[in-house]
């Protein structure tokens, strides 16, 4: 048999604290046959992570896997006992988390816990193993990989937290790697580099790999299967070329529709004059204002913007850029350190305590 | 609908049914006892369980019973009323250290954990060494060594609060900081100051009997829980129930509250 | 190490801070009674100049601001004074009787830490199983209900039914083995359960709650066994936790003492201190009060530096 991995009619209940039972998986079957990817796509709750998870037999608390078959190569999973399950996961499958910094133990040096698969399973002595980890580490662009395993997870940014989490995943050679969501996390421009790691180190090593992500650029790079998954159920199942360019079911079509952002209609932003709010100049941030006249933590620098009357102005970045910033400066609940903003054109004072009500009322209402 | 029994489980209904029983008793106790507390039963003391005395005779001959039905209104009352003083007073000190400006805040909170940093039996000891334990002093001074506590969660509880989306709106809006903190902040601080509240009760019994079982708190002729443990000591080396007794009814009453906390607590 | 320095120099300044104002509050308390203290100590029939040469002796007749510096120099210099109940110096009942308490405590710290460590670790380790159910309600009892109770219960049990040790606690000069352990067996034993109990407790919840951590499930997923999770990485975690319940609870132990020696008749400090309540013996009160205040603020200062220490982000 040239599938790794084969799941039959897998069903997962969920139990909640006053004894209702409700199915979150339901009858859900696909096999991959050895070096392929497989993704798994799906809106938040589609019950991706828990077929993923399940693939160890590995439920959250509160949810148990009841019924159906999944086998790993000649094992079938459902049959082993607690032991024999505690030998499988960590060696032949291992699990790349959504969010490496807390997945990782906040005491333990990198290095101990990349090693511990190997020293739990005894797949390697310690010397070996390390050398191992380096080598990995390298081949996942990771910077300073001689080093970089006696640092503390909190010493260590995010995406490559999310790269180490790939070695800790690949250390004992596992026949199947789950990698579950693990560049949801990360800002846009670091996701492009850890998928490209990780897409690397996959192909090198013909990995067998499971890939859960909501993201279909994501999976048109990695995959080559697709699963599209709602409610628990499968609404399609296929190769990626077919899914993403000729779907066939109509949950999957509204998926790849939703993926293209559709430009909303201008409807007659251009024929409008007025002029409602101008912002000039505007320096602010947190903390006092020190003697240049720049707050200790400078958020926005020099920003200008207008916004004409019944329009709306779309402010973009990504998290640390400064939109809640400018929103809140605007609204007046954090005074500008320079600068001016100008509201039908009064000047408004920048503390939310120097505003009339009137100043209020004139804000456009939608 | 949930029953009790979802709420609670069986042992917060075996909590609740204690508490129960000792709110009812401090409630009814003096009209429905036996005998008068004072009043001498048998000329024998420290009398075992019978069926005429359930609870034997103490010290002097009196009915344990009729004086454990007595005290409890002193003990659940007075500890109740200290709580709730501890609650308001906390509470409403907290509120306001949150939604003031710094100095407000930072003089209450230095002010608080000088209190904090006195333990409550010593603070209670040195109060009742300046001003005496009749029974008004009593509640103002568990109530007072509380406070701080209630304070601490209050203030750390309205902080978070403050901070959250709905209330930042709603200042936007214009709205003043007494209807911010009254409308805004103080709803969503009700159940788990609800749930400080119950401890705190719990507390103040503790102390109150502790205080009383030094002959500090409730005075002669008036006698709680803890006063009744202390007279009958000597009733010790014959196992009297005239000493147990009052000291289960301590047990009993911290024990079901406590019962009802914890599991109101984990089903949340 | 500059940060942890700074953070501890910073909780010691604080501390300071605190004890000056409750030393100021305990001042202000035990002077702010109505009456006056002179005639309360000479009676109706002495004549006014008699009060007033008291009064100027006592230092009454000085401003309060001056009368509480007066106190604090005396106090911090070690000599504060005469007790008004017996007329003996108060450094001398003091250094009598505290080295006492100390002991007490010592011993039912060295006794009831590990314990307790040892059956809070095995309560979350079987959490949800019967042992650790079994034992939460136990510890539960315990910590619910007053000192006194399980005092007498003690008594009850082993001198009274078992009368195996004595009830009241005083040991000849020179005690044998035996002699020591028979004296200090109940009070040590009573206040153990109570520490015990309580330490357990956070001990288990701290341990728990790292238990809960997305690290542990991960960990899981590598195959660990339950005891590898529980020891290896959720209690190196919760370190600092534990660390901060064991010292909370130790200054808990500054109130438990107090019903402990009464009821034990044991002659430590905090006996010494309900005395002086009873007898309205205002400078041996403040004294003990200060006393106590300062160890619990000093326990307090340590719970909040295992605090900072055990927070990684802080190692270099």
């Amino acid at each position: 048999m040239s599938d790794l991995i084969r799941v039959e009619n897998l069903r997962v209940v969920a139990r909640s604290d006053d004894g209702h039972e409700k199915t979150i998986v339901r009858d859900v079957g696909f096999s991959i046959p050895r070096g392929e990817v497989l993704a798994l796509i799906g809106e938040s709750g589609s019950g991706k992570t828990t077929i993923a998870l399940a693939l160890m037999r590995y439920a959250r608390k509160g949810c148990h896997i009841s019924g159906g078959s999944i086998r790993l190569g000649d094992t079938d999973l459902m049959s082993l006992s607690q032991s024999e399950l505690q030998s499988l996961r960590g060696r032949r499958v291992s699990y790349v988390a959504q969010s490496a910094a807390s997945s990782f133990n906040p005491s333990m040096k990198i290095m101990s816990q990349i090693l511990e698969a190997t020293q739990i399973h005894r797949t390697l002595p310690r010397k070996e193993a390390e050398a191992k980890a380096v080598d990995l580490f390298r081949a996942l662009a990771l910077p300073n990989p001689e080093t970089i395993g006696s640092r503390y997870p909190h010493q260590v940014s995010g995406g490559q937290l999310q790269r180490l989490m790939a070695a800790m995943a690949l250390i004992t050679d596992p026949e199947l790697v789950i990698f579950d969501e693990p560049t949801t996390a990360l800002d846009v421009t670091t996701q492009i580099d850890v998928l490209q790691a990780f897409k690397r180190v996959v192909e090198e090593r013909g990995i067998t790999a499971v890939y859960v992500s909501h993201d279909l650029a994501v999976v048109a790079q990695m995959a080559d299967q697709v699963v599209v998954l709602n409610n628990g159920e499968i609404r399609e199942m296929g190769r990626t070329e077919q899914i993403l360019n000729a779907p066939g079911n109509d949950y999957t079509k509204q998926l790849l529709a939703a993926a293209r952002p559709a430009l909303r209609s201008a409807g007659n932003a251009d024929e409008v004059e007025e002029l409602l709010l101008s912002v000039e100049g505007l320096v602010a941030g947190y903390g006092k204002i020190g003697a240049d006249g720049r707050p200790t933590i400078p958020i926005l620098e020099d920003i200008d913007l207008s916004i004409k009357r019944g329009t709306t102005l779309g402010v973009i970045g990504e998290s640390g850029s400064g939109k809640s910033t400018l929103a809140r400066v605007i609204a007046g609940l954090v005074p500008p350190a320079a600068g001016t903003i100008t509201l039908a054109g009064e000047t408004l004072p920048g503390d939310l305590a120097q505003r009339t009500r009137e100043q209020f009322s004139t804000r456009p209402t939608r | 609908m949930k029953n009790w029994y979802d709420y609670l489980g069986i042992s917060g209904l075996v909590g609740l049914a204690l508490a129960l029983l000792w709110i009812f008793v401090s409630l009814t106790g003096p009209i429905i006892a036996p005998y008068g507390p004072g009043e001498i039963v048998d000329y024998e003391v420290f009398l075992p369980m019978s069926w005429e005395h359930p609870l034997g005779t103490d010290y002097l001959g009196r009915s344990v019973l009729s004086r454990i039905m007595d005290g409890a209104r002193f003990t659940v009352g007075l500890a109740f009323a200290a709580a709730l003083l501890a609650a308001f007073l906390g509470t409403g000190l907290g509120l306001i250290s949150a939604v003031s400006g710094k100095a407000l805040d930072e003089s209450i909170s230095r002010v608080m954990d000088a209190l904090l940093a006195i333990p409550n039996k010593i603070f209670a000891l040195v109060m009742i060494a300046g001003f005496g334990s009749s029974i008004p002093l009593l509640l103002l001074i568990t109530g007072i060594a509380y406070t701080p506590g209630v304070f601490r969660i209050a203030r750390s509880l309205a902080v978070n609060i403050n901070q959250m989306d709905y209330v930042q709106v709603a200042r936007a809006r214009g709205e003043g900081r007494l209807y911010l903190a009254c409308f805004e902040v103080l709803p969503n601080m009700i159940h788990p100051m609800l749930t400080d509240f119950g401890l705190r009760f719990v507390y103040v019994v503790l102390l109150l009997s502790s205080l009383s079982f030094l002959g500090l708190g409730v005075q002669p002729p008036n006698a709680d829980l803890g006063s009744l443990v202390r007279e009958n000591m000597s009733g010790l080396w014959d196992g009297a129930p005239a000493i147990l007794a009052p000291a289960a009814a301590i047990a009993s009453l911290t024990i079901g509250v406590n019962l009802v906390i914890d599991s109101l607590r984990g089903r949340r | 190490m500059s940060t942890i320095a700074n953070l501890f120099l910073k909780r010691l300044g604080t501390s300071m801070v605190t004890l000056l104002l409750v030393s100021a509050v305990v001042f202000l308390i035990t002077n702010l009674l109505p009456g006056d203290p002179a005639q309360a100590m000479l009676g109706q029939a002495a004549t006014p100049e008699v009060l007033e040469a008291l009064r100027v002796k006592l230092g009454l007749d000085q401003p309060p601001h001056i009368r509480y510096l007066n106190w604090l120099g005396a106090l911090l210099s070690g000599d504060p004074g005469v007790s008004l109940a017996n007329n003996m110096p108060i450094a001398e009942l003091v250094s009598d009787r505290l080295p006492r308490s100390l002991l007490l405590a010592g011993i039912t710290a060295v006794v009831a830490v590990p314990f307790a460590l040892f059956v809070g670790i095995m309560a979350a380790m079987y959490s949800g199983s019967r042992v650790d159910r079994f034992i939460s309600s136990i510890v539960m009892f315990i910590v619910a209900v007053p000192e006194f109770l399980v005092a007498t219960t003690a008594v009850l049990i082993f001198a009274v039914q078992l009368g195996w040790l004595s009830s009241v606690s005083y040991a000849p000069p020179d005690p044998s083995l035996s002699q020591f352990l028979a004296t200090y067996a109940l009070p040590v034993m009573t206040l153990c359960l109570v520490l015990i109990g309580q330490m357990a407790r956070m001990t288990r919840s701290a341990l728990i709650e790292q238990m809960q951590q997305p690290y542990v499930e991960m960990a899981v997923l590598k195959g660990a066994s339950h005891s590898r999770l529980v020891l290896r990485h959720a209690l190196p975690n919760a370190v600092g936790p534990i660390a901060n319940a064991v010292a909370l609870s130790l200054s808990y132990l500054m109130g438990g003492v107090v019903i402990v020696e009464v009821i034990f008749n044991y002659p430590g400090i905090a006996s010494l201190m309900v005395d002086s309540v009873t007898n309205r013996d205002f400078p041996l009160l403040q004294v003990c009060a200060m006393l106590f205040c300062t160890g619990y603020l000093i326990l307090v200062l340590m719970a909040d530096v295992c605090a900072i220490l055990s927070n990684p982000k802080l190692r270099k």
